[in-house]
């Protein structure tokens, strides 16, 4: 199954010019199949040259992206083809939507990927399903749907090239808790069913704490932690000296060891600290 | 990248070309545009680019940015000179050839023409923040108001054109990416395939500007703008000695350029 | 003194069935700082825009600083009492300088050029911006953009801010730029100040919080006397601050604890105290 894999990966920005900016600086990790994972970092951290990096919209200039071994910026061929495998869908999406109706504008990549057109209809009927987009909607136009629709028509977009590793940047940006939630179970089915590996950038931690199973930090074009919830967020203080929040249950288990209550566990989620707590009662430590 | 087009972008600075009245800047630029046609020969066109050389210099834009700026015309240029070279008749470089002397000559003082007009125009918008200069194009055609031209409403589009250039520019880098992650191809097939596919790129653009311009009238209107009646402004233009200095030296350089062509120089 | 006042107020948008504010009565203060929340589609944005006259009520009247908003003659009295922040920064900053923009409103109210000088400057330094006053807007992060908004209305010295989901884009860092910026003002300043949102952590602090739905306002008190209704936020999709859902769940599995508790410290203080005896 499909690994990625980054080596001594650098980007600069307007190299040669008075803006030259290095973006990412010799970043190596690799994404074994079928991982979710949560890439977090404050504006300006890297995190969005690295990721469009992964499906060669952007060429390092530097260093090597490798799919299942191979240089994916080998030739003009192989960078269209990777596009096919890892499935990008940007910030605030639904800013992409043209076509004159739901139904055509899922089949964009697919039409792009010169399927048969039974494949296309095949494959934008199960994007459709797996983002919750109703039949009846199919024939609307896109525009004139609500922001949380258009976004998940967007996601089924990419979802329709059947993606083997999916990468989001920011999925539920701008949209309410209940619209978030929606998005997120989507995309979670979307995982499950396929088994495609996952990679999201959040600025909720809450999300990012509970959903991932591992999460990279990055700060300042490089990657300063990288390892399942667990041990990103037993380092609260560091997320916090570079800016980063952390998850209100994290925080507040902090404050209560402040207060002498040591609840002896790693908490990062809600349901951990309800749990925390209830086993301190009962005097256990976890 | 499409950021890196620096078309009508303006770098603040603080030298004596960026602190001169938009006014005279506007009126220099035409002075120099008319200079510039009076140039026949190479005497005339070593001067204009010298003009424009020291007024580069005196407002610290490198030749660099300059030529950044002339990239997206490269196009336009490179046409004016295939097309004189080979349309202007005379003597044959070599026996038998379609290429003349003459070809040649006429095809190089085009592309002066054209670079020194662009680079003209660009130290004005390079050196003159949009707001200042439609403030300055609003003045100078005042008077047109009689006639009832509507000055005030026409500059205004104007600099909200300018204000939105580097946003939707960098809007459309986003939606290409966006639509190149979904396998679209801009780079192969036919021109008419080509061509179709800019229609991904551009209907979410215009889709956006609409938007952009709807809430931009509601933002607008809720800070009070209601046309130009009564409304003042922060910084009132005034002329000041640089200023009649420059305009001074504007008309004696037109003045000048008219007698190079009275001599055929 | 009410500042705002809401008086059964209907508001159906053209060309749409359901009505979007279905009979609002509401009074704001003069100098409180008041939170909106409410999920998308529950009428909030649209009770903004009809603090300042962008939409007028069906039916009912809404007045600010004693004004008519339906009263045309007097739209500029309204707006220049009323400064609003909307949700995308790019689609309301009109100048390419940041001192310019801010300079826009008081140029639109013909104030003397001396007079939009010391505005400007102060709306800047209000809100922290003053070494920025010459740069390109376009260049700034989404927090200073919004920042830059926020001076372009206070330079109008109105009475009333009303800020539309000014953090909706914005990453974590800008988000508490803008809520601490807002707060200040409110606190420093007594401008009356209304922030509509739909995440709750912003409304923490507000001396009110309202809750919306479906076009009528459903929940209306302190934030900590709101939040402590937990089962009607989950009802309306809407998210409580950790600290109560952590008593609300503590609570359910045997443990007392008060629910209008939205501060960390006095949070873990109740659950100490709690788990002690």
């Amino acid at each position: 199954m499909a690994v990625i894999t980054a080596e001594n990966l650098t980007h600069t920005y307007s190299a040669g010019t008075p803006f030259e900016k290095t973006a990412i600086e010799n970043i190596s990790l690799s994404i074994p199949s079928g991982q979710f994972i949560g890439i977090i970092g404050h504006t300006g951290s890297g995190k969005s040259t690295f990721i469009q990096h992964l499906n060669a919209l952007i060429k390092p200039t530097s260093g090597k992206v490798l799919f299942d071994g191979s240089d994916i910026n080998a030739d003009k061929v192989s960078r269209r083809e990777i596009r096919r495998h890892v499935g990008l869908v940007f910030q605030y999406p639904e800013y992409q939507l043209f076509e004159e109706t739901v139904y055509a504008d899922i089949a964009f990549g697919p039409k792009n990927m010169n399927f048969s057109e039974d494949e296309i209809r095949e494959r934008v009927t199960e994007a459709a399903s797996f983002t919750g987009i109703a039949p009846e909607l199919m024939e609307r136009s896109p525009l004139e749907l609500s922001g949380g629709q258009k976004r998940r028509i967007a996601i089924a977009g990419v979802i329709a090239m059947r993606p083997e590793i999916l990468i989001l940047d920011e999925p539920t940006a701008g949209l309410d808790p209940a619209g978030c939630r929606t998005i997120l179970g989507n995309i979670c089915d979307y995982k499950e069913k396929t088994g495609a590996t996952v990679i999201i950038i959040s600025h909720n931690m809450d999300d990012v704490a509970r959903l991932a199973q591992r999460i990279i930090v990055f700060d300042g074009g490089s990657v300063v932690l990288d390892g399942t919830p667990d041990q990103v967020f037993s380092q609260a203080e560091k997320l916090i000296s570079i800016g980063l929040d952390i998850p209100a249950s994290t925080a507040l288990a902090l404050e209560l060891k402040r207060q002498g209550v040591e609840l002896g566990c790693p908490v990062y989620t809600h349901e951990g600290l309800v749990e925390a707590v209830l086993a301190y009662r009962e005097g256990k430590t976890c | 990248m499409l950021k890196d087009v620096t078309l009508g972008q303006y770098f603040p600075g603080d030298t004596i070309v960026h602190r001169l009245d938009p006014r005279t800047k506007i009126l220099l630029v035409v002075l120099y545009i008319v200079a510039l046609f009076q140039a026949k020969w190479w005497v005339s066109y070593a001067i204009v680019i010298a003009v424009a050389g020291l007024s580069m210099a005196l407002s610290h834009i490198s030749v660099k940015n300059m030529f950044k700026g002339l990239k997206p015309m490269i196009f336009i240029i490179c046409l004016t000179a295939v097309l004189n070279i080979f349309y202007t008749q005379g003597t044959p470089v070599l026996p038998g050839w379609i290429i003349t002397w003459e070809g040649i000559e006429r095809a190089i003082q085009m592309v002066l023409r054209i670079v020194l007009l662009i680079t003209g125009t660009f130290l004005l918008t390079y050196t003159t923040s949009p707001i200042a200069l439609t403030d300055g194009l609003e003045l100078l055609m005042n008077p047109l108001k009689k006639i009832r031209v509507p000055v005030h409403e026409m500059t205004m589009m104007m600099s909200m054109a300018l204000r939105f250039i580097p946003t939707l520019i960098e809007e459309t880098d986003k939606i290409m990416s966006a639509q190149k992650a979904r396998g679209a191809d801009f780079e192969n097939g036919s021109l008419v395939q080509r061509a179709k596919a800019l229609l991904p790129i551009l209907v979410p653009l215009f889709v956006s500007a609409f938007r952009r311009a709807d809430e931009l009238a509601v933002a607008m209107e809720s800070r009070c703008y209601h046309g130009g009646e009564g409304r003042t402004r922060m910084k009132k233009l005034q002329f000041a000695a640089n200023d009649i200095l420059a305009l001074v030296l504007g008309i004696l350089f037109l003045a000048g350029m008219i007698l190079l062509r009275v001599f055929g120089l | 003194m009410s500042i705002i006042c809401f008086n059964e107020v209907h508001f159906t948008y053209p060309g749409s069935e359901t009505e979007t504010l279905k009979g609002i009565n509401l009074n704001i203060e003069e100098g409180s700082f008041v939170a909106v929340l409410g999920h998308n589609g529950s009428g909030k944005s649209t009770l903004a825009k009809h603090m300042n006259s962008i939409l007028v009520p069906d039916s009912g009247t809404v007045t600010v600083a004693g004004i008519d908003t339906a009263d045309e003659n007097r739209i500029l009295d309204v707006r220049s009492t009323v400064g609003m922040v909307f949700q995308n920064p790019d689609n309301q900053i009109v100048a390419n300088v940041v001192e310019e923009d801010v300079a826009f409103a008081p140029e639109n109210l013909g104030i003397p050029s001396e007079e939009i000088r010391t505005r400007v400057d102060d709306a800047l330094a209000r809100v922290g911006m003053t070494e920025f006053a010459r740069h390109a807007p376009h260049l700034l992060s989404g927090g200073q953009k919004q920042r830059v908004a926020i001076a372009g209305v206070i330079a109008m010295r109105p009475r009333i801010i009303v800020l539309d989901e000014p953090t909706a884009m914005l990453d974590p860092q800008g988000r508490r730029e803008v809520v601490s910026t807002v707060e200040h003002l409110c606190r420093d300043t007594g401008i009356t100040a209304v922030l509509i949102t739909h995440h709750m952590d912003e409304c923490v602090n507000a001396d009110r919080l309202i809750v919306m739905s479906a076009g009528q306002i459903i929940a209306d008190g302190k934030p900590s006397e709101v939040f402590s209704q937990v089962e009607l936020m989950d009802k309306e999709g809407l998210t409580v601050p950790e600290t109560v859902r952590l008593m609300y769940d503590l609570n359910s599995r045997g443990f007392s604890l008060p629910l209008g508790v939205t501060g960390m410290k006095d949070c873990a203080q109740f659950v100490k105290t709690a788990l002690m005896n």
